[in-house]
């Protein structure tokens, strides 16, 4: 396995971000989804040893992220949540010193190929100031990608990004996972359900599924019930399902409901991820 | 590497800085600021000595406190450079600057003056900013300076304490013998290069960049 965690946690004072979490990530696009505050960015950290575990132990190919920090960073892509660059430097500028940290040998062929990529070609040679954050967010993976690294640890990655750049980036995620380790964390359902090919959730920092997308919904096969609620209804019945109630929609004359669990004027439907996700937490 | 250092330099210059130092070169050089008269020269280079130093701790924690601002801390890290390295280059570049005002302002018999106080002041700054955070390195630099400056005030004799006063770091107006001033102004000199170096390797160790 290429990133293997071993009873894994991390304090922050008296907060326990992760509490001895299991997992072990192979080859292709990996989602770790979870709600705000589930430990998912602690997690990236400690992979990225930017943060060291207060107990247990995490390795990426074979390497300790406390003990043998130099060679997983040789072979480590990263783009955390919060993501920016140099004021002072252009685009092709901030690539080419990421590129002199990162020791690439040649980098211009390779700055030039991902700015081609990601798009960015039009606007390299101006200022990283005036770029917008969707711009900003492509320069963000084109610096991880530098040096082709055998390991990709992107932290919401589409957060802020409009609708069409979400696609594209889910896009160039695909086609980077066929070859490298990716680990994409994140807390949309749907980004996790377009392009991983196995996923962890996490929630108050405890690793509560890990599995295939498939499997997930496999678990709530025969549990989640629809039914359709008419508005002046809507409140009452919310109040009556509580925790239940995993998603609403409105409908024309109405709300459809998820709920988890049997209900009697409600229809059995196929879970999708999201429900199966929402059942889980729930649980 | 080359490639490396121009970035480093790019990052950390100071244009404000350098062209503070032209400034103070071409007042200089075309004596329309000549302290050479004793009393203008003494005044000048006590001035210099109790507010240059203070510039040295605001940079060095601006060094630090930029790339949490600009969300850039995390990828640097995530490198396999060494970070003691980095800072390293980024802080001379700073220091250079802050030297070259120096040469520009004082006669050579006054750099170890107003440089010694300063280097002192900024690696209390980067190496306790590394360790506890910028701001508690800033405030540590500062208290420093304050207790130097309170000193002075309060006029107490150097000589009443015997070890703390080796802390005092402002010294042009103590009164003391030309060449005590200076071996305690070496002391200042050596104490902030030692604290500069054990900055950079702790900033090599350290395992913890917890980002607000």
């Amino acid at each position: 396995m290429a990133i293997k965690a071993e009873a894994l946690t991390r304090h922050y004072g008296h907060v326990q971000a992760l509490k001895g979490v299991d997992l072990e990530i192979g080859t292709g696009v990996f989602g770790l989804l979870g709600p705000n505050g589930a430990g998912k960015t602690t997690f990236i950290r400690i992979v990225a040893t930017i943060l060291p575990p207060t107990s247990g132990r995490a390795t990426v190919f074979g390497y300790d992220v406390v003990r043998e920090r130099i060679p997983i960073r040789r072979m480590l892509g990263y783009l955390p949540q919060e993501f920016g660059a140099y004021p002072k430097l252009t685009g092709y500028e901030y690539l080419e010193y990421i590129a002199a940290l990162k020791g690439v040998r040649h980098p211009k062929e390779q700055i030039n190929a991902l700015l081609d990529r990601f798009g960015l070609s039009g606007v390299a040679r101006r200022r990283v100031t005036s770029y917008s954050g969707g711009m900003l967010r492509r320069l963000g993976i084109a610096q991880a990608l530098l040096g082709d690294p055998k390991v990709l640890l992107v932290d919401e990655p589409t957060a802020g990004l409009d609708p069409e750049e979400r696609v594209r980036f889910r896009e160039y995620l695909m086609d980077l996972g066929s070859h490298r380790v990716i680990v994409l964390s994140t807390h949309l359902v749907e980004d996790v359900a377009m392009i991983c090919d196995r996923l962890a959730i996490l929630s108050e920092g405890k690793l509560r599924f890990f599995g295939t997308p498939g499997e997930l919904v496999a678990q709530f096969q025969g549990r989640i019930y629809q039914l359709v609620v008419p508005e002046e209804a809507v409140k009452e019945k919310l109040l009556a399902l509580g925790e239940r109630v995993l998603t609403t929609q409105r409908i024309e004359g109405g709300r459809a409901m998820r709920v988890l669990g049997e209900v009697p004027e409600g229809r059995l439907v196929t879970p999708s991820l999201e429900d199966a996700y929402l059942a889980l937490l729930r649980l | 590497m080359i490639n490396h250092l121009f970035y480093e330099a790019k990052l950390s210059m100071s244009w404000r800085l350098l062209l503070l130092s032209v400034f103070v070169s071409i007042l200089r050089l075309t004596k329309a600021f000549s302290p050479e008269v004793p009393e203008i020269w003494v005044g000048w280079v006590v001035f210099l000595e109790f507010v240059y130093p203070v510039l040295f701790p605001l940079l060095m924690f601006t060094i630090l406190e930029r790339e949490k601002q600009w969300h850039t801390l995390e990828v640097l890290v995530g490198t396999p450079k060494k970070k003691g390295m980095i800072f390293l280059f980024r802080s001379l570049f700073v220091l250079l600057l802050l030297v070259l005002v120096a040469i520009a302002a004082v006669s050579p018999a006054e750099y170890l003056l107003i440089i010694a106080p300063g280097l002192a002041l900024g690696s209390v700054a980067f190496l306790f900013g590394l360790f506890l955070g910028e701001e508690a390195g800033l405030g540590l630099s500062l208290a420093w300076w304050g207790f130097s400056f309170l000193s002075v005030l309060t006029g107490r004799s150097l000589s009443s304490f015997r070890t703390i006063n080796w802390f005092v770091l402002l010294l042009s107006t103590s009164g003391l013998p030309r060449n005590e001033l200076l071996v305690r102004k070496l002391a200042h000199l050596g104490v902030g290069l030692f604290l500069f170096a054990m900055a950079f390797t702790l900033a090599d160790l350290k395992r913890s960049w917890f980002v607000r």
